[in-house]
């Protein structure tokens, strides 16, 4: 099974000496090390959250491995939001404070230092959430640590604030033909004429298998004012947080290093404490609002609805199960009053159903016909997101109520071409985002709902999307109050309107120009036209937070202006520059330098660009190929719930509940999610992005569909022998009182591989439901698992009926439940009778 | 810089030079496709093609001696990983070492020539996507076909293909109904 005799005289211990990088790898045949030959060895994240804001510094601690000096290239993401306010280079013999320039000064700067030997630093912005660090002339064998400034805002919905903090790059998927020469970065894609800058936006992406070096630690600091609703939800299993008198502090298990998902935190604040608010600092200020039951739901008007739903290679996996689930959920809450239609978009674009070219009436019967051609829906191609947004676009031209669900993970270059286009084509269509992904290109999919007056939805595991999906369908209305903005003299704000949807908090930004009262007042026009106002308490605080959010704010509205083409002189280059120069923070025409005047490091440089984790989920799509195994399909890790000290929840303590609904997955689990160790991970697959063409083999288009399976795998090493299946899932009736594993249980949708034990979760799920909503999402994932076990939806007309009934508020009859058992039990144990495949219908 | 066949071609040469025979490794071979080769770019083992001339990519020495050290490691049993990171970040200069070459490396017979690059302005930063973006477009339905059949003089049968189920016996069907149809006229005569 190994290299065979012949071989063996071509690579001798002698040889492989020479490949090692001489200063710390071990010994022949170990290959892990602590330090690696990769520059990045470590992030650091500290600060605190304080209200909806956020200040933290970033440190990311580079090292040389390598006898010359070295010029280290990271492509990392920040929150697209927030704003880097200052830039620190820290060396091993000096602390260099980084200066804000227009950018071609500081990369003129930084290059000319580079040249004459000095240590120098340049942080650029690409998109608003791509960054490039690059640190030069690091001396053999020393540190370079790089530190950030940030401040931001919490996202607040549904009685929940959440903190994002980015990890990771995704690959993404690069449109357009590419350009002939030397690119303008050190990333792995060519530069196109869709996507000038790709190879600035491309790292390149490790193998799974890869022990990576990178320590991430994080340290922050939330003020709560003293209260917790609840459990604090983590994306992150190894995020710790520990109870403190003012609020909690997260702080990561040293064990955890793996940069490659969002780092997300979804906060329970009590709703009574959370409402809207005007605060100000020195004349900026922040105004947070909130709508609250106060703003009734009006009648419902008939809606036009088209979603897109992305099936590129990208969405393999868990996603796919997931936006599928999503389209499901949409489709099921129309009324036979409104219009829908699904177009699924790779690098084409097809209809669900072929013959169903037009809109289609919500009709029982045409939904049930949708939900049963959405299951053949399975990840392709490459990502064309414009043509698809065109297309649904051209559809709903000219609809009284029209909206557009994009359901994506937003892995594309061509950000600029797409938000250009619907800047000056969508007018008067809401476009309601959904990213589904572990890292999701949020600044896309957000900046495409605020320009279009619609909001953008994160899904990060399957367990978040039922009750995201809840909340987004009551959201598919007329916003509650639109165009609302302050009332206040000399004031300048960003956006200058904001719309007000159910259960979200909207957020306005600005300077003022003299005093401010005790109260302001902001105005807005409800449903039916009339003008809605109200008085906000004004608090005063210090600190410049709120100064250069604003100052971020603005310079995003200004750059997307100038993607879209807009001539007018604000925005332009230069007076974006301008504008981010005089406030003091990081925007795509400014970068941070900063250069030791007094170094010198002798040598030729060494330059490498770092390589960067796959996104958690993603690798799994070659292994589905090659082997059957039932759990691969299935979703990254669940949502976590933050393991809190115990002294603070007490067993009897409400927060309990917390676990029981968002159970961790248990250790069992594990072993499938994580990808190390995996024989089969080395023949991973070249993931969605490909990069732009390359050859004359392939020929007629200008782009390549990513390719669904890896190149032929070089065949080089031996075949490891299949992974022993699984442990078989549960077949026999669930325990009374479940363990915690059959809760967080795959529940992957993969039609070949769902076992029994789907059905029984659903109906588990059913008896412990305990009030009406929880039901309603029950019933729905009860239909769904047996639906892809192969029964239609007429055969479920009695679950259907009972859904739609809970739907409607209504309180079923006594003892449902039982019936409901026995005629799910009757429907199981005759298999034969109950299937049947109706070609007529 | 040459195209893609041409290095190949040197490739070869140069694994003569090495003593390295074809038949060395039944597992490995020696065919770098585009599919191939960009799997290694995203990996960061290999880097980007030099050069564009509309579609047609250029390589340069440094790519050979990258894709060169990918498949010698593989001879000798790694798995990608691990080559990975052996190779990521390697200059010139070791990859040329490790390999027991001598720079500059000898050059293939036939070099191409490859045009001089477009100028593109220096501030990348300022610059737009410049591709004309076609009409939007709605996918057509397809066409529905009728199957017009005439099973039997004086009837004709219009057949939906479109909602004929796959692998439907449409002959032995249309068989048993003239049956049918002929045995019922028979019964009906008195």
């Amino acid at each position: 099974m190994t290299a065979s005799p012949t071989q063996l005289h071509i690579l001798n211990e002698a040889d492989y000496q020479k490949y090692r990088v001489p200063t710390d790898l071990g010994s022949f045949g170990s290959l892990n090390t602590a330090s690696g030959v990769l520059p990045l060895q470590s992030m650091d994240l500290q600060g605190h959250i304080s209200g909806l804001l956020y200040r933290l510094k970033l440190v990311q601690r580079f090292y040389n491995p390598y006898h010359q000096p070295l010029e280290a290239t990271y492509i990392f993401p920040l929150p697209g939001r927030a704003a880097v306010s200052s830039f620190v280079m820290q060396t091993e013999q000096r602390r260099v404070l980084g200066r804000l320039e227009e950018r071609g000064e500081a990369r003129r700067q930084y290059q000319q230092a580079v040249a004459q030997g000095k240590q120098a630093a340049l942080a650029e912005e690409e998109r608003s959430e791509v960054f490039t660090m690059t640190v030069g002339n690091i001396p053999p064998h020393q540190f370079v640590e790089v530190e950030l400034e940030l401040h931001g805002p919490l996202t607040f919905a549904d009685g929940r604030a959440m903190f994002r903090f980015p990890l990771v790059v995704a690959p993404r998927y690069i449109p357009g033909v590419a350009y002939a020469g030397e690119g303008v970065g050190r990333g792995v894609a060519h530069d196109t004429n869709a996507v000038p800058d790709a190879s600035r936006i491309s790292p390149p992406v490790l193998l799974p298998g890869y022990p990576n070096p990178v320590q991430l630690s994080v340290n922050i600091q939330v003020d709560t004012g003293g209260l917790i609703f609840g459990l604090p939800e983590v994306s992150m299993p190894d995020l710790l947080c520990w109870n403190e008198p003012a609020g909690f502090r997260m702080s990561l298990r040293p064990t955890a290093d793996r940069l490659d998902r969002d780092l997300i935190v979804r906060i329970p604040l009590p709703s009574p404490q959370m409402q809207s608010s005007f605060q100000i600092a020195n004349g900026y200020y922040v105004l947070n609002l909130i709508p609250d039951d106060l703003h009734q739901l009006g009648p419902q008007t008939p809606r036009q609805v088209v979603t897109l739903l992305d099936r590129s290679g990208s969405m393999a996996g868990w996603k796919m199960v997931c936006a599928r689930r999503a389209v499901g959920r949409l489709i099921d809450s129309l009324t036979d009053r409104d219009a829908f239609q699904v177009l699924n978009f790779d690098d084409r674009i097809e209809y669900l159903d072929p013959r169903k070219t037009s809109l289609r009436w919500g009709s029982d019967r045409e939904r049930y016909l949708a939900l049963e051609s959405l299951g053949k829906v399975n990840d392709r191609g490459g990502t064309e997101i414009l043509p698809a947004i065109q297309a649904g676009v051209q559809m709903l031209q000219g609809q009284p109520d029209p909206y557009l669900i994009l359901i994506t993970d937003g892995q594309v270059g061509n950000e600029s071409e797409v938000l250009r286009w619907i800047q000056q084509n969508a007018r008067g269509i809401r476009i309601f985002t959904v990213g589904i992904d572990t890292a999701v290109n949020v600044s896309l999919l957000e900046r495409i709902a605020q320009v279009s007056g619609g909001h953008f939805t994160l899904v990060n595991s399957e367990e978040q999307l039922d009750q995201e999906m809840i909340s987004l369908r009551r959201r598919i209305n007329p916003p509650l109050l639109h165009q609302v903005s302050i009332q206040l003299t000399g004031s300048e704000s960003s956006p200058a309107f904001v719309d007000l949807f159910q259960g979200l908090a909207a957020r306005q930004m600005g300077v003022v120009h003299g005093q401010v009262g005790h109260e302001v007042e902001v105005v807005g026009y409800a449903r039916d036209g009339r003008a809605f106002r109200n008085r906000i308490p004004v608090t005063h605080c210090g600190g410049d937070t709120i100064h250069k959010m604003w100052a971020r704010e603005r310079v995003l509205e200004l750059e997307h202006g100038f993607l879209a083409g807009w001539r007018q002189p604000a925005y332009q280059p230069a007076a974006i520059a301008q504008f981010a120069l005089q406030h003091g923070v990081l925007c795509r025409f400014t970068a941070f330098v900063a250069v030791d005047e007094q170094s010198f490091v002798p040598g030729t440089l060494h330059q490498v660009t770092q390589a960067v984790s796959q996104p958690a989920g993603q690798e799994m799509q070659k292994k589905r190929a090659l082997i059957n195994r039932p759990s691969l399909g299935g979703a990254p890790k669940p949502q976590f719930s933050a393991p809190m000290m115990r002294q603070a929840f007490a067993p009897s303590s409400p927060a309990r509940g917390g676990f029981a609904s968002f159970g961790a997955a248990p250790p069992a689990m594990d072993a499938f999610a994580a990808p190390s160790g995996d024989p089969f991970a080395s023949a991973s697959d070249p993931f969605a992005a490909p990069a732009p063409c390359l050859d004359l083999d392939d020929a007629e288009v200008g782009y390549e569909p990513a390719p669904l399976m890896a190149p032929e795998p070089e065949p080089c090493w031996e075949e490891a022998p299949a992974p022993a299946p699984p442990p078989p899932p549960p077949l026999a009736q669930p325990a009374p009182t479940p363990s915690k594993s059959v809760l967080a249980g795959p529940t992957s949708g993969w039609k070949a591989e769902v076992g029994p034990d789907e059905v029984q979760t659903a109906l588990l799920k059913l008896r412990q439901a305990v009030h009406a909503g929880d039901w309603e999402l029950a019933v729905q994932s009860l239909i769904e698992a047996l639906v892809r076990r192969g029964y239609s939806l007429q055969q479920l007309s009695p679950l259907q009926d009972l859904l739609r009934r809970l739907k409607a508020g209504g309180t079923p009859v006594a003892g449902w439940l039982q019936q409901t058992e026995q005629w799910l039990q009757t429907l199981l144990n005759n298999p034969g009778s109950a299937r049947a495949d109706n070609f007529w219908m | 810089m040459v195209r893609l066949e041409e290095l190949a071609q040197w490739g070869q040469q140069l694994m003569d030079r090495l003593g390295w025979h074809e038949g060395d490794s039944k597992r490995v071979t020696w065919t770098p496709t585009p599919r191939l080769l960009r799997y290694y770019t995203t990996l960061g083992i290999l880097d980007r093609a030099a050069h564009f001339q509309g579609r047609t990519a250029f390589y340069t020495g440094k790519h050979l001696l990258q894709v060169l050290a990918i498949k010698h490691l593989q001879l000798a049993g790694h798995r990608l990983e691990d080559i990975q990171q052996l190779l990521l970040g390697k200059s010139e200069e070791n990859l040329a070492q490790m390999l027991g070459l001598t720079l500059p490396l000898p050059h293939p017979e036939v070099p191409s020539q490859a045009s001089a690059p477009l100028a593109r302005r220096a501030d990348f930063w300022e610059e737009l996507p410049e591709r004309a973006l076609p009409a939007p477009n709605l996918p057509k339905a397809p066409r529905r076909q009728l199957l017009s059949l005439e099973p039997l003089a004086g009837m004709q049968l219009l057949i939906d293909s479109d909602r004929l189920p796959e692998g439907f016996p449409l002959e032995e069907f249309l068989q048993k109904m003239s049956i049918l149809i002929e045995e019922h006229e028979g019964g009906s005569q008195p």
